[in-house]
């Protein structure tokens, strides 16, 4: 080939045994079906009024907050709250600096009393310390106080393709929407304006107090369905929000139940139907993930059982563990890209495991990660060797469970291996009570 | 501009249409097989999901192309810490040897100098030749102006002249 209107053929031709196959598209299906973390999507393009409901009506664990200030930005997971004392100011839109195809560009920028979190990428040269390249001040030249910052950095500076996003938190003398952001010089002013305050009202709104989390929803009509958009806001910084899509629906007056057509894993659910009066959004439950806890144990094959340990604030005990023999495959490839079919004697536990009590936080333990250490495990990836990688988004170990019991299945573990030393982290709960939101007809 | 519901039908005549053409994108831009396949589901993956927020002022190869690229980019950024999966049969059977099917296409002097090209130039070639793409739909895709998109295949092209001799066909 020597003809560039040729590729389109020549590539087409040459890799005619690439193609998607009827495995790959059930995979996608698979996995669409299984996707568990649903996300927060902020899809208004302008700032939407929320309102909240006031009564105490449906159910004692859940008190519904009255006389806030609810406002939210595109683009940013946050509800912001205030009760009329602080004003809220975001950045609506980017504002880009660049010069030839150097740039810094701030995506969000929000305050929360005297901070505020921007959010930045560019290819100007920086490093982890961002704050030795990027200063930022107040209108009279105040320095702000990074208190927070999370940069990622991709390829080294000397890579064309060299870039950096942030997320950092400024710290200001006093509340402020307007301040400057320093790089070599170049000033980049930011101007953020007031978010309008709408005061709560009774609707489309619930502050859940035992996950200490606010859900707002925002509806609207797309094609003569009813969009309904689920927006959740964590007051714990390290645990995150998941609902069950497929099982929330809408009740209307008369109690009867209507499921949503379609969702699109992203908090956002399609309804044929119209909003009325008495319409209202009942979430079965809502699942919320505490990525900060974690503990360790060992077990051994002879211990006695059941094993008590803890969990962050939650007892947990293990009623079972099976020690199970196995031969393993798995398909690995050298650097010469021949694949190669390997299988090795080693075993894997499986534990089944129980709430310790029960609780009076209302919350049902659903799942719990874990993982072996490492030195315990069948070591496989050697220098220079590609191993046939595992799909980013299976779920391997662990099982989820509306049951009493979790089972959590620990594979890879070294056959000679007599206990294992076990971390268990990111628990799982789900809210025994439903949440039910009135929506504004 | 009103939106589309995305339907399972719907959603698999996406994949019928583009999948393979996305696939092998994939592969062009990652020369692995797995990660191709990887990054060809995650396209897809995120069609799905962010369907409802595609605005149809371009079309959807368009829109499509945007989200494989950018998949491809980020997996060519990051480093892929993944986690062995064992005991899956579904993984294990797969033969497609990468350095196979290079060498079958790297017998084209002109794919050669194509696939060394800056990722840059590689990128825009293989939009405007291979997936047939116009300048108009690689600016929206790259979201770069429609003549910085026209200097840069035009670039492209010279550096594939300046490599291979001028034995190259341009397009006027």
């Amino acid at each position: 080939m020597n003809n560039l209107e040729n590729l389109k053929s020549y590539i087409d031709d040459n890799m005619n045994n690439i193609m998607v196959t009827n495995e790959m598209k059930e995979s996608i299906q698979f996995k669409i079906k299984n996707k568990k973390h649903n996300h927060l999507k902020w899809v208004a393009a302008i700032i939407l009024p929320i309102f909240i409901f006031s009564s105490l009506a449906f159910n004692e664990q859940i008190s519904y907050a009255a006389q806030k200030i609810l406002s939210y930005l595109p683009g940013t997971n946050k509800i912001f709250q205030t009760y009329g004392e602080n004003k809220v100011y975001g950045l609506l839109g980017s504002v880009e600096m660049s010069h030839n195809e150097s740039y810094i560009k701030v995506n969000t920028a929000y305050n929360e009393d005297n901070t505020v979190t921007l959010t930045m990428e560019g290819n100007v040269k920086i490093e982890k310390e961002i704050d030795k390249y990027i200063t930022v001040v107040d209108e009279e030249n105040n320095k702000a106080d990074i208190i927070l910052s999370d940069i990622m950095i991709s390829n080294s500076i000397n890579n064309n393709d060299y870039q950096w996003s942030a997320r950092c938190t400024y710290e200001f003398l006093k509340e402020t929407n307007k301040f400057k952001i320093i790089y070599d010089n170049v000033n980049i002013p930011i101007i953020m304006s007031e978010l309008p305050g709408i005061p709560l009202e009774t609707y489309n709104y619930i502050s859940v107090q035992n996950i200490n989390t606010d859900i707002a929803v925002v509806t609207n009509y797309v094609e003569d369905r009813l969009e309904v958009n689920l927006l959740s806001q964590s007051y714990d910084k390290e645990k995150s929000i998941s609902f069950p899509l497929n099982d929330v629906y809408l009740q209307d007056s008369n109690g009867n139940k209507f499921y949503s057509r379609d969702n699109n894993h992203e908090n956002t659910l399609y309804f044929d139907r119209k909003l009325e009066n008495g319409i209202r959004l009942v979430i079965p439950y809502v699942s919320i993930t505490d990525n900060d806890v974690h503990s360790k144990m060992t077990i051994g094959k002879y211990d006695s059982l059941p094993l008590d340990f803890s969990l962050g604030d939650k007892e947990l005990v293990i009623n079972n563990v099976e020690w199970i023999e196995y031969n393993e495959k798995f398909n690995y490839r050298t650097p010469e890209n021949k694949n190669h079919i390997i299988e090795e004697a080693a075993q894997k536990i499986k534990l089944t495991i129980s709430e310790g009590i029960v609780n009076s936080d209302k919350l049902k333990l659903q799942n719990i990660s874990a993982v072996v250490d490492k030195e315990q495990l069948n070591e496989y990836i050697k220098e220079g060797v590609k191993v046939i990688w595992d799909d980013p988004y299976a779920d391997i170990n662990s099982q989820d469970s509306r049951d009493e019991n979790i089972e959590i299945v620990l594979s890879n573990i070294k056959n000679t291996q007599e206990e294992v030393n076990l971390i268990f982290y990111a628990p799982v709960y789900t809210t025994v009570d439903s949440v039910i939101i009135p929506l504004r007809p | 501009m009103s939106r589309k519901m995305l339907t399972e039908e719907l959603f698999n005549n996406l994949i019928d249409e583009y999948g393979t053409e996305i696939l092998r994108l994939c592969y062009l831009y990652l020369k692995d097989y797995q990660l191709a396949e990887d990054a060809c589901q995650d396209t897809f993956l995120k069609v799905y999901s962010n369907f409802h927020n595609f605005n149809r002022l371009s079309t959807e190869k368009t829109w499509i192309t945007r989200i494989c690229i950018n998949t491809c980019k980020n997996y060519l950024r990051n480093p892929w810490k993944r986690k062995v999966k064992l005991g899956n049969s579904e993984l294990i059977q797969n033969e497609i040897s990468d350095q196979e099917i290079f060498d079958k296409l790297e017998k084209s002097e002109l794919f050669n100098f194509i696939m060394n090209l800056k990722q840059k130039y590689k990128e825009i070639i293989l939009m405007y030749y291979y997936q047939q793409l116009s300048v108009k739909e690689i600016s929206q895709i790259l979201d770069i102006l429609e003549a910085n998109a026209y200097t840069r295949l035009s670039r492209a092209r010279q550096l594939l002249k300046d490599e291979i001799g001028g034995i190259i066909y341009e397009q006027s």
